[in-house]
């Protein structure tokens, strides 16, 4: 049972690199690698692998070996953790174990082929993206729930509510929660369709993760209140002021997420 | 393991840097700095946006124009993006025949 992997021409030694990097440490990754990284996992989705006569594309495998089998219970789990970051990095780790030992004696996964690494590395590429992500959205959701931030958000444990085009409405306009990777790893190709995005940003001089909520004009206007027109490497530095800024054509303004749910608690309890 | 590239990794090394990724890499890890992924961003909402041609029709012929921060440049009526790929203009206003279908 011979395992055969073909890859698209635009896969690159340079994407392989990058993912190697990615795996070492991606702390030292500077923004071409990060974006080598990216590409090379989205490249990699139309990479095929053939086994015992039928072929199938990474993306696919992923979604037979993976996502059917492991994403509903680790939601589930989700739902059910006490502290969500930290057991929901245990199971992470659990199930990532359990991907490797299945790809392997699926045959996808053979010691002897290097090529086979690629098919590993991919599932475990998406498998982290997909936990981290969803981690985040919980602790969010959940957080929302206890702060009192009225909103109405899709039952995740619902595959077909998780692929859903957006995650939650507040005060009407439509919102995604995402890590600050998932806008290029996930989201490829589709730029910022929703009013407002919360997500957290990586302070590199106090080395800290700073929540924010970037919010389009219309969104702003609704909350209302002074801004403070930014360049884009001071954004956090202007915190907990309100960064206004324009990211090529579209203008943006960036909250602190503190900030944000308390302004839009004040604004409906009006 | 300066130069991991996945995929022609010794097995033994390549299954000892997943464990190493497994056992310590945390749902935090994506430690992109903020300028860098604002900047990100923007690049990425630039490749998005659409880019307008302006053709001026002269004396002379077509004259074809494009904003100096586009993603491209313009030499005749050839076209050509910053990836490589290049688009050819070709006016035959008066063999609308030899237009393929």
């Amino acid at each position: 049972m011979t395992v055969g992997i073909a890859l698209p021409t635009d896969f690159t030694q340079q994407h392989a690199a990058a993912l190697g990097q990615y795996l070492q440490n991606e702390t030292r990754l500077d923004k071409t690698q990060w974006e080598l990284v990216w590409d090379g996992a989205d490249i990699l989705r139309q990479a095929t692998v053939a086994l015992s006569g039928r072929a199938q594309t990474f993306a696919n495998l992923y979604d037979n070996l993976v996502d059917r089998v492991y994403a509903g219970p680790f939601i589930e789990a989700l739902y059910q953790f006490d502290d969500v970051a930290r057991q929901a990095e245990q199971k992470r780790a659990v199930v990532a174990r359990q991907i490797i030992a299945d790809l392997r004696e699926a045959g996808y996964y053979d010691r002897v082929i290097p090529e086979t690494q690629l098919v590993l590395i991919f599932c475990l590429y998406w498998w982290q993206s997909f936990t981290k992500g969803y981690a985040f959205e919980v602790e969010i959701l959940r957080d929302l729930v206890a702060s009192g931030v009225p909103h109405q958000a899709h039952d995740l444990r619902d595959r077909q509510a998780r692929l859903a085009p957006f995650d939650l409405v507040v005060m009407g306009f439509r919102g995604d929660i995402r890590t600050s990777t998932y806008f290029f790893a996930v989201e490829r190709g589709r730029g910022l369709p929703h009013d407002f995005y919360i997500t957290r940003l990586w302070h590199s001089r106090t080395r800290r993760w700073q929540g924010v909520v970037m919010l389009k004009p219309d969104f702003w206007a609704a909350l209302d209140g002074e801004t403070r027109p930014s360049r884009l490497e001071e954004v956090l530095d202007v915190l907990p002021g309100v960064a206004e800024i324009r990211v090529d054509t579209q203008e943006l303004m960036v909250v602190e997420y503190q900030g944000w749910k308390e302004r839009v608690k004040m604004r409906q309890e009006r | 393991m300066d130069k991991a590239i996945v995929g022609h990794m010794n097995t033994d090394e390549f299954e000892a840097m997943v464990e190493t990724f497994i056992e310590h890499r945390s749902g935090e890890d994506d430690r992109l700095p903020a300028q860098t992924f604002f900047e990100l961003l923007a690049r990425r909402q630039m490749a998005m946006a659409p880019v307008e041609i302006h053709i001026a029709w002269l004396e002379a012929g077509p004259v074809v124009t494009v904003s100096p921060d586009a993603p491209l440049t313009i030499e005749g009526y050839h076209i050509r993006f910053d990836d490589g790929r290049e688009l050819i203009l070709r006016f035959d206003p008066d063999k609308p025949e030899t237009v393929p279908a």
